[in-house]
C-alpha cells in the first residue's frame, strides 16, 4: 500500500510541478517511462510469488530505465533510434504482457 | 524461437528468485518488507518519471504554437511597415513629380513627361474603364478548411488566370492595370507562391479585382470578345469561378511604387532631346 502511495505522490508532484525537461532529454521520456513499468510489473509478479526483494527491485529499476535509455541514444547517433527505439518498446511491451499474465493467474486463478 | 520464447517463458528478473534463495537459505523470510525507505524513495522517483514524462510529452504542442505567433506577428509587424513605406514612397512619388512638372517649363516638355509618367505608371489616372472582380469558386478555396481537394483546387483563381485576363487587357487596348489597387507596370510579375498569388512580390488576398482603364467605345467591347472574354466565361462555366465585370465612367487607378531601373541609364546623346530638360531626366 505504502509503494503505491508513493507512487501516487510522485505522479502528483510531477503532474503539478511541471518542470521543464531539456530538449535533448525529451526522446528519452517514453521509452524511460516504459521501462519504469516493466520494472513495476515484475516487482508486483515477485511480491504474489512470494520472492520480492526491495534492492533487486530499486536496481532493476534503475538499469532498466539507464539501459532502455542507453540503447536510443546510441541509435540516435548511429541513426537508427527509431528502429531501436521500436525493439525497446516491443521486448519490454512483451515482459510486461506476460508479467501481467502471471499477476492476473494469481489474483483470479485464470 | 528462442529470444521469443526466453521472453515470454521466464519474463520475471532472475534477481529476484536469487535472492529469494540466498535469503532463505540464511533463514530469512523469503520476501522482504514493502516499507523499506528505498523502495518508497524508488516508487516517488518512478512517479516523478510517469507524472515528468506525461506533462512534458502532452505539453509539446505549446511552443510550436509559441513559434508561430510570434512568426505571424513578425509577418504582420513587417507588412505594417511596407504598408507605411508604400504610402511615403507614394507620397514622395507625387512630390517628385509636381516639382518636375514646375521645373519644366516648357509646355511640350511637360506634356511629354506627363505622357512618359503615365504610360509607364509613374503617376495615377483616372478614367473611364471596366473593373472586372474575380473570386474562388463558393465551396472551394479560403470558403472552406479543407482546400486540398481536387474539386476545391479546381475553383481555385491562379496567378495564371490573373496573368492571362491582365494580358488580354493590355492587348485589347488598356491604358493603364491595377490589380487590388496595385498599378501594374511592364515590370509587373503576376506569380504564384504555395496557394498565394503575388504581385510584385506582394501577396494578394482575394477577391481579386482588376481595373482597366481604356478606350469607352472600344476598349470594353474588345475585351469581352476577345480571348479574355472567352477565359473569363470558361472559367466561370466550368470551374464555377465568380466573376463580376462592372463597366464605370470614372475610375482611378494608382502609381506604381518603387518604379526604377535597376541597370538601363538614358544615355548623352542629347541629339534627341533638347538640351534643358536632361539634367532633370536623368537618373542619379
Amino acid at each position: 500500500m505504502i509503494p503505491a502511495i508513493g507512487l501516487a505522490l510522485g505522479i502528483i508532484i510531477g503532474l503539478l510541478l511541471q518542470p521543464a525537461v531539456p530538449v535533448w532529454l525529451q526522446p528519452y521520456l517514453p521509452i524511460a517511462v516504459i521501462a519504469a513499468l516493466d520494472a513495476v510489473f515484475g516487482a508486483v509478479r515477485a511480491i504474489l510469488d512470494g520472492i520480492f526483494d526491495d534492492k533487486v527491485f530499486v536496481v532493476s529499476f534503475l538499469s532498466n530505465v539507464v539501459v532502455a535509455a542507453f540503447i536510443v541514444f546510441l541509435g540516435d547517433k548511429l541513426g537508427v533510434g527509431a528502429q531501436l527505439s521500436t525493439g525497446v518498446v516491443v521486448v519490454l511491451g512483451v515482459r510486461i504482457f506476460s508479467n501481467v499474465a502471471a499477476i492476473r493467474r494469481h489474483l483470479f486463478d485464470a | 524461437m528462442t529470444l521469443l520464447t526466453t521472453m515470454l517463458q521466464r519474463p520475471l528478473d532472475p534477481g529476484y528468485a536469487a535472492a529469494a534463495e540466498r535469503r532463505e537459505a540464511e533463514g530469512e523470510p523469503r520476501a522482504t518488507s514493502l516499507r523499506a525507505p528505498r523502495l518508497i524513495f524508488a516508487m516517488v522517483g518512478l512517479g516523478l518519471l510517469v507524472g515528468v514524462a506525461a506533462s512534458n510529452l502532452t505539453a509539446d504542442d505549446s511552443p510550436r504554437a509559441q513559434a508561430r505567433q510570434d512568426l505571424i506577428t513578425q509577418i504582420e509587424d513587417r507588412r505594417a511597415e511596407v504598408d507605411e513605406l508604400t504610402a511615403l514612397a507614394t507620397s514622395l512619388q507625387s512630390e517628385v513629380t509636381a516639382l518636375e512638372a514646375g521645373q519644366l517649363g516648357a509646355v511640350g516638355d511637360l506634356a511629354r513627361s506627363r505622357d512618359l509618367a503615365a504610360t509607364v505608371g509613374a503617376i495615377p489616372l483616372q478614367g473611364p474603364g471596366f473593373t472586372i472582380t474575380m473570386d474562388d469558386a463558393p465551396g472551394s478555396g479560403a470558403d472552406e478548411v479543407d482546400s486540398s481537394t481536387p474539386e476545391a483546387e479546381q475553383g481555385r483563381v491562379y496567378a495564371k488566370d490573373l496573368r492571362f485576363v491582365v494580358n488580354s487587357l493590355w492587348e485589347s487596348g488598356a491604358e493603364a492595370v491595377s490589380i487590388n489597387g496595385k498599378r501594374l507596370t511592364s515590370l509587373s510579375a503576376i506569380r504564384f507562391a504555395g496557394s498565394a498569388v503575388i504581385v510584385d512580390n506582394r501577396p494578394l488576398t482575394r477577391p481579386y479585382v482588376i481595373t482597366a482603364l481604356g478606350d469607352p467605345a472600344r476598349f470594353p467591347a474588345d475585351f469581352a470578345d476577345g480571348e479574355g472574354g472567352t477565359y473569363l466565361s470558361t472559367l466561370k462555366g466550368s470551374f464555377g469561378i465568380r466573376v463580376d465585370t462592372e463597366v464605370s465612367k470614372l475610375l482611378t487607378v494608382p502609381a506604381a511604387v518603387g518604379l526604377n531601373l535597376r541597370y538601363a541609364t538614358t544615355g548623352d546623346t542629347g541629339d534627341t532631346e533638347p538640351s534643358t530638360s536632361t539634367p532633370e531626366r536623368s537618373p542619379s
